[in-house]
């Protein structure tokens, strides 16, 4: 979101308010800590969420986040170091999780119900299939797609986040892409036949 | 962007945790401050010898410096020991030199017997003398008295051996003049 110059805009006046909070924080201002917790929940428990398929769960490993975060607040340096701290530690968290379970829900296509509702209904189960079909993807490829379709993030920032090779997440990206294409288009061949 | 993107981003858009997320995360803040509080200087070095890498990296550094002790200690021994060693056979190289002068100046003795070499060698077996004395005194002379006192008494060896020479040199003039003149053939 551009502003005109001289103005603040929406972001900014976010970041300001952000990084006054984390000065503040660094004190022991609790209040401050949490105006970052309301700022950063959504993104923290959505990553969580998306890629752990369990509600429970990912307030659990969100909560444990932020208190993480109050640990570490002297290292913190800004506003966008926050948000990337914020989605390393929840990525690496959240694939730690998942191997500490080692049980990966297996959804095949047939248990997909097929589309035949209105188009607001098959929206919400184009969606819903789509979240079932990354579920079934390895845990990287998996937060791959999460962190690329949910942050809007580019393939540098999630190696980034993820501490992997930036061909690595482009291969996994194409790779998912590819089979949740073939899942579909075999799913619309089925539902007209 | 094409229609598979669009769909991903709606089915992976925000959610929101429950409403009293962070009151709750506030709550679990307040019931465990001692796990929060910083590691004591204790406890971070306890944790960095738990390393095996570390602790295997000090135990080498400590095998190295200790050797490296010893071997400072043993060279200081051998060094102690070779200047213990080195004034007792400085003392018997210039007994042994002294008492070559003596049997040589006891020959000459009877033939000059006012020849100062008499007097020299008294006065150089006292050096001799007096320099085992000192050196039995002295339990763990430096390295530099040491090489001092063997400069000395080389030096005085040199003396002695200059003034034997003089003291032959001069015999031998005193047994020329008293031969008999040798009988001219007529």
């Amino acid at each position: 979101m551009v502003g005109w110059e001289g103005t603040t805009t929406l972001e900014e006046a976010t970041e300001a308010r952000i990084e006054q909070a984390l000065a503040r924080s660094v004190t022991g201002d609790q209040l401050a800590f949490a105006e970052i917790v309301r700022q950063h929940q959504g993104m923290v428990f959505s990553l969580a969420y998306h890629f752990l398929r369990d509600r429970w769960l990912a307030e659990e490993l969100a909560q444990e986040v932020f208190l993480n975060l109050h640990q570490n607040l002297s290292a913190i340096q800004s506003s966008a170091h926050l948000t990337f701290w914020l989605r390393k530690v929840t990525a690496h968290r959240s694939i730690d999780q998942t191997r500490r379970q080692k049980v990966r829900p297996q959804v095949s296509l047939d248990d997909v119900p097929e589309p035949v509702a209105p188009h607001a209904e098959e929206d919400f189960l184009m969606s819903e299939t789509l979240r079932r079909l990354v579920e079934t993807l390895p845990d990287k490829a998996r937060m791959v797609v999460v962190l690329r379709y949910q942050e809007d993030l580019q393939p540098a920032e999630i190696a980034e986040v993820l501490d992997m090779p930036v061909n690595t997440v482009k291969s996994h990206l194409r790779r998912s892409l590819a089979m949740l294409r073939e899942k579909l288009s075999r799913s619309v061949g089925e539902a007209r036949a | 962007m094409s229609r598979l993107d669009d769909e991903l981003k709606v089915a992976f858009q925000r959610r929101e945790p429950s409403a009293d997320f962070a009151a709750r995360v506030l709550a679990r803040l307040d019931e465990a401050p001692i796990a929060l509080a910083p590691p004591s200087f204790w406890q971070r070095l306890t944790a960095w010898f738990a390393v095996p890498q570390w602790r295997l990296a000090t135990a080498g550094a400590m095998a190295l410096l200790l050797v490296a002790l010893g071997f400072i200690v043993l060279r200081a021994q051998r060094a102690t020991g070779v200047d213990q060693i080195t004034p007792a056979l400085t003392a018997a190289a210039g007994h042994a030199a002294s008492r070559t002068s003596d049997e040589k100046d006891g020959l000459r003795t009877t033939v000059a017997p006012n020849a100062p070499v008499n007097l020299t060698v008294a006065t150089r077996r006292a050096p001799a003398h007096h320099h085992s004395a000192v050196v039995a005194k002295h339990a763990q002379p430096s390295a530099e008295a040491e090489a001092a006192k063997e400069k000395v008494l080389f030096a005085l060896q040199i003396t002695n051996d200059a003034l034997n020479d003089v003291q032959r040199a001069i015999s031998d003039d005193h047994s020329t003049n008293e031969r008999p003149e040798p009988v001219q053939n007529r």
